[in-house]
């Protein structure tokens, strides 16, 4: 009686993809902000780059990785926003009265946060090279990076899918950006672990994106360590299934 | 005729402790016109989600198409449309898009889909609008999409909300003349409205049900009948009203006669036919009668009997009967 699991999901696959770039002026914030930070950082910061850490390597190439992940980072909390807003409009319901496996209304939407991190990841590339960011991995680093940002776009997405399911109230869910927005601060975003001390230095340590950053970094500046490529893929996949766990665990809850 | 949805002691209670259903046992049968009518907290739309799969029964047992609602949703599920109380609708999606993802997803290949979309848009009278966002439509033409989304897949039952809530006569009437045809062709609808003139036009079976329990079952025509009697209704001027109520009062003690605002409503039983003896009585004494009207009980009436008590429920211990005082009130 129920229709097909995969029919299901490639229609709302679709759909998914669709309301993710309606309005498509809507997408421009997420790639506006982190070029904005990466431009007033590379003016501001030039001559940091010459304190020991950096390796040589200008604070340009040092913060380029950085831009392209924020981009996928603020792209990931809108899964979260855009089931909200199925729940709001009660579209949801209409969904939930149709014939089709519950999951197949959840997972489309992880799934399209990968192509959409991956469509986003080649724009931002292609605009930080063009301001001269490194790309030292050539092709393979290329589709490395293509592959962890997949990952990790659908992993961060849980996040937002959990809370908007546990709580369906969207003040809540606005309001858990600025318990994650942080995390991308207490990284090595701004400089490198070495220079690093303190509480600061172990709150980087255990953050999981600190790790995300640092295998995009070595690629884009270093070239490909597959040591630190593993490590970055290892804790990108560790991501996705804590927090798809949790995102199915509350999605099942709410529909019950 | 087989009955298409079962009930039986059906019991709804949420966190909190609301019994919003009571202990609810009612059936319909194929191809019925059902109307499902009381006042609003009565328990319709908590009834209707248990019907439709979206709320789980806290006890009670109900079948759907022959197919029990906790243990093969999906069955039910594809055997219904229900246009909710509140529309669901895709807004940054086009008609189009929106009725096509709903028909695919009930199975529909992408041709069947297309077919019935542009079958559905022309009837509701939205084609124009087909390719425009959702976003930008009116009210009504919100609530007519959504019913169109709803039929997608030819449901054998169709439950619907207050389907025709905040649309103007127009737009009403399209949605009534297709509802009629639809049941003329053999699906069965099960309705909840709040215009009596509606139920009373479209359905053919009614339930009234209040606090969450059924208070009356009956077709339309009976609940009129059982009312007993029609009402007159004379308008007079403010120094003759005493003078008439007292003479009525006095010539005609087997009637229930009352003051109301701007003049005396009569209650008189059928087969009476007393309006003749009581015009020419008022004559006599040189009672101007501005104006008057006869009326039959309608189902509005019908309903304030049955339902009509939760606006006077305090007072109804005061030996009024509240139905009386409900009638009192100023009709629009
Ligand atoms: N999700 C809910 N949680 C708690 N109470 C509810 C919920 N939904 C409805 N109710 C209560 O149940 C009763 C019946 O509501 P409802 O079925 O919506 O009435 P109707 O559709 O007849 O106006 C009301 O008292 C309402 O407040
Ligand atoms: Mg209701």
């Amino acid at each position: 009686m129920k229709q097909s699991f995969f029919r299901t999901f490639s229609y709302l696959f679709i759909r998914a993809i669709k309301q993710a770039i309606r309005p498509l002026i809507a997408i421009l914030p997420s790639f506006f902000m982190p070029l904005f930070f990466f431009i007033v950082y590379s003016y501001a910061f030039t001559n940091i780059s010459n304190l020991p850490g950096f390796g040589g390597s200008s604070y340009l190439a040092f913060y380029s990785p950085v831009a392209l992940l924020m981009a996928v980072f603020f792209t990931s909390g809108d899964a979260g926003f855009e089931l909200m807003l199925d729940i709001t409009s009660g579209y949801f319901e209409k969904l939930l009265l149709a014939p089709i496996p519950r999951l197949a209304i959840l997972l489309p939407r992880i799934v399209a946060m990968g192509l959409r991190a991956l469509a986003q990841s080649i724009v931002m590339l292609i605009l930080l090279f063009l301001f001269g960011a490194p790309l030292k991995g050539g092709i393979v680093g290329i589709l490395l990076i293509f592959g962890l940002v997949i990952i990790f776009g659908m992993g961060w997405s849980g996040i937002g899918l959990t809370l908007a399911a546990l709580t369906k109230n969207p003040r809540v869910l606005q309001t858990s950006f600025i318990f994650t927005f942080p995390l991308t601060f207490i990284t090595t975003a701004q400089l490198p672990k070495e220079l690093l001390t303190g509480w600061y230095k172990v709150a980087v340590t255990i953050n999981p994106l600190t790790y995300i950053l640092e295998g995009v970094r070595g690629i884009m500046t270093q070239g490909v360590d597959w040591h630190q490529v593993a490590v970055s893929y290892l804790v990108a996949f560790l991501i996705l299934v804590v927090t798809s766990a949790s995102s199915i665990w509350a999605f099942k809850r709410m529909v019950r | 005729m087989k009955n298409i949805i079962e009930v039986k002691n059906l019991v709804k209670t949420f966190k909190g402790g609301v019994r919003a259903v009571d202990d609810v046992s009612f059936s319909v049968q194929q191809g019925q016109f059902f109307g499902f009518l009381g006042p609003n907290g009565a328990g319709k739309t908590t009834t209707m989600r248990v019907l439709a799969t979206l709320s789980q029964p806290t006890s009670g047992k109900v079948k759907v198409n022959g197919y029990d609602v906790v243990k093969e949703p999906d069955a039910v599920r594809k055997s219904i449309g229900f246009a909710m109380q509140s529309v669901g609708l895709d807004d940054l999606a086009t008609a189009w898009e929106n009725l096509i993802l709903i028909g695919n997803l009930y199975g529909l290949t992408v041709l069947q889909a297309k077919d019935r979309a542009r079958e559905l848009l022309e009837m509701f009278h939205l084609e124009k609008a087909a390719d425009r966002y959702v976003q930008h439509y009116s009210g009504g033409m919100r609530r007519r999409l959504d019913v169109a989304t709803a039929l997608m897949h030819n449901p054998k039952i169709l439950f619907l909300d207050e389907p025709t809530e905040g649309l103007d006569p127009s737009g009403r009437r399209v949605i009534w003349k297709y509802l009629q045809d639809l049941n003329k062709g053999g699906t069965t609808i099960f309705l909840t409205t709040h215009y009596m003139e509606e139920a009373d036009y479209l359905t053919r079976d009614l339930a009234i049900i209040n606090h969450g329990k059924i208070v009356v079952r009956d077709t339309p025509k009976e609940l009129k009948r059982k009312i007993g009697c029609s009402f007159i209704n004379l308008e007079l001027s403010d120094k003759d009203r005493k003078k008439a109520f007292d003479l009525i009062c006095e010539k005609f003690k087997k009637l229930n006669c009352r003051l109301v605002p701007g003049g005396l409503e009569i209650e008189i039983a059928e087969e009476d036919n007393l309006l003749p003896a009581i015009i020419s009585a008022l004559d006599k004494v040189k009672v101007e009668i501005v104006n008057f009207n006869l009326h039959s009980p309608s189902l509005e009436d019908v309903f304030l009997k049955y339902a009509g008590e939760r606006f006077e429920g305090e007072e109804a211990g005061k030996g009024i009967d509240p139905y009386v005082r409900m009638r009192q009130r100023p009709r629009h």
